[in-house]
C-alpha cells in the first residue's frame, strides 16, 4: 500500500525535503534505534561509542536541526515553508521514535531563545544553527513548584530553591535547557535558557524504561539555581509556544510510529500464509489494516493542522490543541502498534520481528514528559 | 483492599492450599518473574543457577503438579477439589503469569500420557508425581514455523484444506514412527522440556486434520533445541523451538495414531478449550494484580498538592478498572468450574485410585485405533471417530474456556493502558511492576491462540 499524500499544495521543495528525512529516518535512524533498544544499561546508550552520536552528527550535517528556527536566522527563509516541519517530525518518528524524541527535544531552548532580541540568546541560536557536531544540545524542564517558597524573585533574578525533575528528555547529554518555571498562580510565568554546566544543577544516572530505549532521560536536581535576568525570554506567549511544540512534536511522532507500524503489517500480511493464503486476504486482517489507516490519516490531518498553526507566527501558540493532538496520536500509536502484534501473532512478540518495539514505544509516548490526564486538564485551563 | 470472596463452601482444606499458593506466589514466583523478566540473554533465564529453578522446585514440592494426575500415578486428583485448583492457580498467574503457565503446561505429557496402552509411557506420569527435583518438564509442542493459526483452525471444518498441511511429518515404518520436521519458536518450556505432547502429520491428504498425537521423550536421537526465545512479554516464561531430524520412536509413543481425530469438535477443540480455560484463570487473576498495583499507586501519589486517589478523575478511572477485572474473572472462574476436568464422582473416584483402570482406558482406545486401522472403511468406526455429537459437554464447554481467554486477556490489557494513563510517566520505568504487566498482557492476547483465531474458531460451534 503506497502512502498516498493528501496535501496536494505541498511544494516539491517540501516533498524533497520530506524524502532526504525519509531517507534518513530508514536508513540511518531505524538500524541504529534498534541497536540503541537492546542495550541492557542505559548509560551505554549516551556513552562515546554510542551509535547515537552518529545520528545526531548526520541529523546536523544534513541541516535538519534548523527547521525548528525561524527562517532568517536558520538561513532557510526562502527555501522552505511551515508545512515541513511536521513532514519531517513524521519521517522521524518512523525511522524510530525515541531517537526523533530526542532530535526533537534537542532544538527546543535554541527554538524558544530566536524569539529573544536579546543578543546573547540570539548568538546561542544562532550558534545552534550553526553546529554541525552536535556540540550544543538542548533539553526541556517543566519547574513545577510544590511548596510556595521553592521559586523566588530576588532582584531581578530567579532563584530556584530545590527542584527534581524526575525525567528529564535528553537530561544527561543536554548542555543547555529551556525551562519552564510556574509559580503557584501563574502556571506560565517565566521561561528561561539556561546552560546546565553552572553550579547547583546535578545529574541523575539514566534511567531505564519500557520503550523510547534509544532516548535518553534522567532525573536533574536544581538547588540554588540561580537564573540572571538575561537568561529569561521575555517575549509574550513563549511558555505556550514551548508547550505546543513540547506536545506538539510527540503528536506527530507518534504518526509516523503508527504509519511504520501499518507498513510493516501491511508487508507481513501479503508475506506471512496461513489457511493456504497471504492472510491480507483474510477479512479479518483487511479490517484491521483498513481500521488502522484510517485512524493514522486522521490523526496525521490533525497533526498537520496543529503544526501549522503553531509554526506560523501567531500571537499566541495553542497548546490546548497541542496536548489534545498528543493524546490523540499517543493513543492511536498504542492501537495501531498492538493491531500490529496481533496481524504478525507469535512473531509480533518476537524480538527479531519489529512489532514488538514499536509497541513499546508507542507506550512511553503515552506517558512522556507529563501524564495525559494532567495534561488534559492543564489544557482546559483557560476555558 | 479487601475483596469479596464469591466462592462459598470453601473447606479449610482448601483454604490452607490458597493459602500456600499465595505465600508461594508473593514470595518465590513474584520475585522470580522479576528478577528472570530482566534478563537479558534468554539462555541465562534457564541456566543452571537460575532462578527459575527454584520456583519449579517449590512447585513439586508443594505436590501442585500433580493436582490432575488420578491417585494411581501418585496424584491428586479427586483428593483436591477443583475448587481448589482454581484458587491455586488464581494465586499463581497473580504472581506471575507467564510462570503460571510455564508450570501448568509442565505436566501436560504426563496427564496424557496415563491414557497410553504402553507402560513405559504411564511410568512416565509415576515418576513425574514423584519428580521433586523437576527433572522433568513437560511442554505441548503444537506450533510451527509456517502454522500458528492454522493449528487453532485445524479444530474447525477449515482444517480439512489439503493445502495446508502440518510441517511435521510421522511416517510409519513397522513398529515404528519416523518424524521430521519442526515446531516453531513460541513452543512454551520448549527448550527445558524433557517430554513433549507433540502433534504430528500422519495423512496430509487430510489436511490439518490427518494429525495425530505423539507422546515423546526429547532424549531421543535426532532431536535438538532452538535457541531460548527472546521476546516482548511473559519472558520468564521459556519458549523455543523443537527441531526433529528423522527421529524414530516407538508406535506405543502414539497416543492418537488414527488422522482425523484432530479436526473439527473433536478433541483439538477439546484441548484447546481446556488450555484456554486455564489461561483466562492465570490471566484475569494478573488482571487483578494491575488494578491493586493502581489502587496502591494512587494512594501513595500525589498530583498538584493532593493524593491522586483523591482526584474524580482517578477515583472513575478506578472503579472501572476494578468493575471491568472482577466481571472478566469472575467468568474465568465460572467457566473453570465447570471444567469437564472438575470434581470425580464417588465411582470415578474410586477408578482413579487403581492402576488397572488406566491399563484399561490406554489398551481400549490403542485398540480402537488398531481396529480402525483394519476396518477404516467400517461405517460404524468411521462414525466413531469422525462424527462429533452435538451437545457432548467438552465440546460446548471449550467455547466458553476460548472465551474466558480472550475476555480475561483483552481486559488485562486495557486495564494495562488504563493504569499507564494515570500513573503517566512512572508507569513505564522498568522498576514500575506494571510495566512488566502490560506487556504480559500483551503477550497473552497471542499466546494460546490469537484471539481472533480463537473467535473464528469457536464461532463455528456458536452457529451449529
Amino acid at each position: 500500500m503506497k502512502h498516498l499524500e493528501l496535501d496536494a499544495g505541498l511544494s516539491d521543495k517540501a516533498r524533497a525535503i520530506q524524502d532526504t528525512a525519509m531517507k534518513f529516518a530508514v536508513e540511518v535512524m531505524r538500524p541504529v534505534g534498534k541497536a540503541l533498544d537492546v542495550l541492557a544499561d542505559p548509560k551505554d546508550v549516551v556513552s562515546e561509542t554510542s551509535k547515537l552520536w552518529a545520528v545526531i552528527k548526520k541529523y546536523r550535517e544534513m541541516g535538519l536541526h534548523r527547521i525548528a528556527l525561524p527562517g532568517d536566522l536558520a538561513e532557510l527563509k526562502d527555501e522552505i515553508d511551515p508545512k515541513v516541519r511536521p513532514l519531517v517530525v513524521e519521517a522521524l518518528g518512523l525511522g524510530d521514535a525515541g531517537l526523533a524524541t530526542g532530535l526533537c527535544t534537542d532544538s527546543i531552548p535554541f527554538e524558544m531563545a530566536a524569539i529573544s532580541s536579546a543578543q546573547g540568546l540570539t548568538n546561542l541560536a544562532r550558534a545552534y544553527a550553526e553546529d554541525r557536531k552536535g556540540e550544543l544540545v538542548g533539553c526541556w524542564i517543566d519547574v513545577q513548584p510544590e511548596s510556595p517558597g521553592s521559586v523566588q524573585l530576588v532582584g531581578t533574578d530567579y532563584v530556584i530553591k530545590d527542584h527534581k525533575t524526575r525525567r528529564v528528555t535528553n537530561g544527561s547529554i543536554a548542555t543547555h535547557a529551556l525551562l519552564q518555571i510556574a509559580s503557584m498562580d501563574n502556571p506560565n510565568a517565566v521561561v528561561a535558557v539556561v546552560p546546565l554546566d553552572q553550579p547547583g544543577i546535578s545529574r541523575s544516572d539514566p534511567v531505564s524504561k519500557m520503550g523510547l530505549r534509544a532516548l535518553n532521560q534522567c532525573e536533574i536536581l536544581l538547588e540554588e539555581v540561580k537564573i540572571p535576568e538575561a537568561l529569561l525570554i521575555p517575549a509574550e506567549g513563549v511558555g505556550e509556544k514551548a508547550l505546543a511544540s513540547v506536545h506538539g512534536s510527540i503528536g506527530q511522532i507518534a504518526v509516523g510510529l503508527a504509519q511504520g507500524a501499518l507498513d510493516e503489517s501491511v508487508a507481513y500480511a501479503n508475506d506471512r500464509i496461513q489457511g493456504g493464503v497471504p492472510i491480507i486476504k483474510h477479512n479479518n486482517i483487511k479490517l484491521k489494516i483498513f481500521s488502522m489507516f484510517a485512524m493514522i490519516e486522521s490523526t496525521r490531518a490533525f497533526a498537520r493542522s496543529v503544526a501549522l498553526y503553531n509554526q506560523a507566527d501567531q500571537a499566541l501558540a495553542s497548546s490546548t490543541h497541542a496536548i489534545a493532538l498528543r493524546q490523540i496520536a499517543s493513543q492511536a500509536a498504542l492501537t495501531v502498534t498492538s493491531e500490529a502484534i496481533q496481524i504478525f501473532g507469535g512473531p509480533g512478540l518476537m524480538k527479531e520481528y519489529p512489532v514488538e518495539k514499536m509497541l513499546r514505544d508507542a507506550g512511553l509516548l503515552m506517558t512522556i514528559n507529563g501524564t495525559n490526564n494532567v495534561l488534559a486538564l492543564k489544557a482546559l485551563r483557560n476555558y | 483492599m479487601n475483596y469479596f470472596e464469591f466462592d462459598t463452601n470453601v473447606s479449610k482444606k482448601t483454604r490452607a492450599m490458597q493459602q500456600s499458593a499465595r505465600e508461594f506466589g508473593m514470595e518465590v514466583v513474584r520475585p522470580a518473574g522479576i528478577q528472570l523478566d530482566k534478563i537479558q540473554d534468554p539462555a541465562d533465564a534457564i541456566a543452571e543457577q537460575s532462578c527459575l529453578w527454584d520456583v519449579f522446585r517449590k512447585y513439586r514440592e508443594l505436590g501442585f503438579h500433580k493436582l490432575l494426575l488420578p491417585p494411581a500415578f501418585g496424584g491428586k486428583m479427586g483428593k483436591v477439589s477443583a475448587q481448589a485448583r482454581r484458587l491455586i492457580f488464581e494465586q499463581l498467574g497473580y504472581a506471575d503469569a507467564g510462570l503460571a503457565i510455564s508450570m501448568d503446561l509442565s505436566g501436560m505429557p504426563f496427564l496424557l500420557g496415563t491414557l497410553s496402552a504402553s507402560k513405559e509411557v504411564r511410568d512416565w506420569a509415576r515418576q513425574y508425581c514423584q519428580d521433586s527435583e523437576a527433572n522433568m518438564i513437560g511442554c505441548w509442542a503444537i506450533t510451527e514455523p509456517d502454522h500458528g493459526t492454522d493449528w487453532i483452525m485445524a479444530t474447525t471444518k477449515a482444517g480439512a484444506n489439503p493445502k495446508v498441511v502440518p510441517s511435521l511429518t510421522a511416517v510409519k515404518k513397522g513398529n515404528e514412527y519416523i518424524l521430521n520436521g519442526r515446531k516453531s519458536a513460541s513452543v512454551t518450556n520448549g527448550t527445558i522440556a524433557t517430554h513433549g505432547v507433540v502433534h504430528v502429520g500422519l495423512d496430509l491428504s487430510k489436511g490439518m486434520h490427518g494429525s495425530g498425537l505423539a507422546i515423546c521423550p526429547f532424549d531421543l536421537p535426532g532431536v535438538s533445541k532452538g535457541k531460548p526465545l527472546d521476546k516482548l512479554g511473559k519472558r520468564p516464561l521459556n519458549q523455543g523451538a523443537i527441531i526433529f531430524e528423522d527421529v524414530k520412536i516407538p508406535e506405543k509413543y502414539m497416543l492418537l495414531k488414527i488422522p482425523g481425530l484432530f479436526e473439527a469438535n473433536s478433541i483439538g477443540k477439546g484441548i484447546v478449550g481446556l488450555a484456554n480455560s486455564q489461561m483466562g484463570l492465570v490471566v484475569s487473576s494478573q488482571a487483578r494484580a494491575i488494578v491493586d498495583e493502581t489502587l496502591n499507586y494512587a494512594k501513595e501519589h500525589s498530583c498538584n498538592g493532593s493524593a491522586l486517589s483523591e482526584q474524580q478523575e482517578i477515583r472513575l478511572k478506578l472503579f472501572n478498572m476494578f468493575k471491568t477485572a472482577e466481571s472478566a474473572r469472575r467468568f474465568a472462574h465460572s467457566v473453570a468450574e465447570h471444567s469437564p476436568l472438575g470434581d470425580p464422582n464417588p465411582i470415578a473416584k474410586m477408578f482413579l485410585a487403581i492402576r488397572a483402570t488406566f491399563w484399561a482406558a490406554g489398551n481400549s482406545i490403542s485398540l480402537l485405533q488398531d481396529r480402525y486401522d483394519t476396518y477404516k472403511d467400517s461405517k460404524r468406526i468411521k462414525a466413531i471417530v469422525q462424527k462429533h455429537k452435538p451437545g457432548s459437554g467438552i465440546i460446548d464447554w471449550s467455547i466458553y474456556g476460548m472465551a474466558s481467554k480472550v475476555l480475561a486477556t483483552e481486559t488485562a490489557f486495557n486495564l494495562a493502558r488504563e493504569a499507564i494513563e494515570i500513573m503517566g510517566e512512572d508507569s513505564l520505568s522498568t522498576d514500575n511492576p506494571v510495566e512488566k504487566m502490560l506487556r504480559d498482557a500483551r503477550t497473552s492476547m497471542i499466546e494460546d491462540g490469537v484471539n481472533e483465531a480463537l473467535a473464528l474458531a469457536a464461532s463455528e460451534k456458536l452457529l451449529a
